[in-house]
């Protein structure tokens, strides 16, 4: 597992992926980890498959007895199945995750760790210097979303949006952002299932002063690559299915 | 008990259900013997003296009726019991293990990691301690089943004995007597493919 610092400050952050020892039939995901004068956060925490390297990656830039909390950004397996093991490491962890998905996620195991629901309209987290922001990502995809804002290091960890699949061993950054396009497309389209959740998550967004964002799968944007992200995303229609797209493609040549 | 490959605890589950499924057939079998022993107590009561030696032998059968069924529900509480305590402890197994390779991948040893393996090796241990006893209680409860039905055979014996001075009365106690011999051959039959079942994993 590949471990990448992307902010360096009175705190840290911290990008787990890219696993060269990942089974080939599962899709790679980014964990990160905020650690903060002896406070550690772990941010999708990742699947099952994923732990056992996922350890001793984290182990390498906190030790594990330091990591209070961990946080669901929704309730797929490849962000939070990895539960039920976390809860035996850390047992003294709490878990936000939205509220919505608290009856579903503990289905992964979580006789240990403390689940706090996040409310509908988000909440913040008060590590030693910084206050963390639960940012509202309803629908994109699930019904239930959250993303995280660090005001201070300007990270939005984004969750599914700006998530790519690429080939194993992709590198951390977007470096051309047009040829990344294609790599982001049918994901966005496919998994993003409302026009009006991306708009009012975009306009909420845009507030925010963003140096680094920081999807779930692939590669993270910084400096003008988000907002030229966002841009992309603001015209990209979604909720489409392949059916969908050909169903259309004859209406709009007639 | 042994069943560490994926393949084995999977066999371990449908023998487990199979079991559960044929209690049922038990504890149905086991409302018949009741019947069984309410109709011969309704013919002993009309044929009066003539079949007074029956009354203590339906009486006896219909509390060993009821005490089947009674340890058929037992049993099958503790099977259904057992399978969640197998995938308890299946879980904590697979815990363990992910745990153990995420350690001995550590660049340096963490004693607060070792310490947690230790705590989940020894609840691992204690979760596979007490299916096992799960599945010895369970093997001692059959067994108390199918000498329930032994006996059962016995006095179905007795009560052809019986029958034979019961006049008028003497072909529906032997019916009677002949009902009870089925139901508790079966349950014999039954309680015994459950316990081949279960041994192939005790």
């Amino acid at each position: 597992m590949l471990r990448t610092e992307i902010f360096s400050g009175r705190h840290h952050w911290h990008v787990f992926g890219r696993d060269p020892d990942k089974l080939s039939h599962i899709i790679d995901t980014n964990q990160y980890l905020v650690r903060d004068q002896g406070v550690s956060f772990l941010l999708d925490p990742g699947g099952i498959e994923t732990f056992s390297a996922m350890l001793p990656a984290v182990a390498s830039c906190c030790d594990i007895s330091e990591i209070k909390y961990l946080f669901a950004s929704h309730q797929d397996p490849d962000i939070i199945s990895s539960l039920g093991l976390w809860d035996k490491a850390v047992p003294h962890a709490k878990l936000y995750a939205p509220w919505l998905w608290e009856g579903f996620l503990k289905h992964f195991g979580c006789h240990n760790i403390e689940y706090v629901g996040i409310p509908d309209e988000g909440m913040t987290l008060d590590l030693p210097s910084v206050k963390l922001h639960f940012v509202p990502a309803h629908y994109l995809h699930s019904s239930g979303n959250f993303h995280v804002y660090d005001p201070v290091a300007r990270v939005l960890m984004s969750g599914d949006i700006g998530a790519a699949l690429e080939p194993a061993g992709a590198p951390m950054f977007v470096d051309d952002f047009g040829a990344h396009v294609p790599r982001m497309e049918l994901f966005h389209r496919r998994w993003m299932p409302s026009n009006r959740a991306k708009n009012d998550w975009i306009a909420r967004v845009r507030q925010l002063d963003i140096d680094i964002m920081a999807p779930q799968h692939g590669r993270l944007f910084r400096g003008d690559d988000v907002k030229r992200f966002l841009d992309w995303f603001e015209a990209l229609e979604v909720g489409v299915t392949a059916q969908h797209a050909a169903a259309q493609a004859p209406a709009a040549a007639a | 008990m042994t069943y560490s490959s994926q393949r084995e605890q999977q066999d371990f589950f449908a023998r487990t259900a199979t079991v559960v499924g044929h209690l049922e057939g038990v504890r149905q079998i086991a409302n018949g013997i009741s019947l069984a022993a309410a109709n011969a107590k309704a013919v002993a009561a009309r044929a009066g003296n003539q079949a007074a030696g029956f009354v203590p032998i339906t009486n006896f059968i219909d509390e060993m009726g009821g005490e089947t069924r009674h340890l058929v529900g037992r049993v099958n509480r503790d099977a259904q019991r057992m399978v969640r305590e197998v995938l308890a402890e299946k879980r904590l197994g697979d815990s363990l293990e992910r745990m153990r390779r995420g350690i001995e991948r550590l660049d340096a040893r963490s004693p607060y990691l070792d310490e947690i393996a230790r705590q989940l090796t020894a609840e691992h241990a204690a979760a596979r301690e007490s299916t096992t006893r799960h599945l010895t209680n369970l093997c001692e409860l059959l067994q108390t089943i199918s000498d329930h039905a032994r006996a059962a055979r016995m006095m179905s014996t007795r009560s052809r004995v019986e029958a034979t001075i019961a006049g008028d009365y003497q072909e529906s106690l032997e019916s009677v007597a002949d009902t009870v011999d089925h139901a508790a051959q079966h349950i014999r039959d039954v309680v015994m493919k459950c316990q081949s079942l279960l041994r192939e994993i005790n």
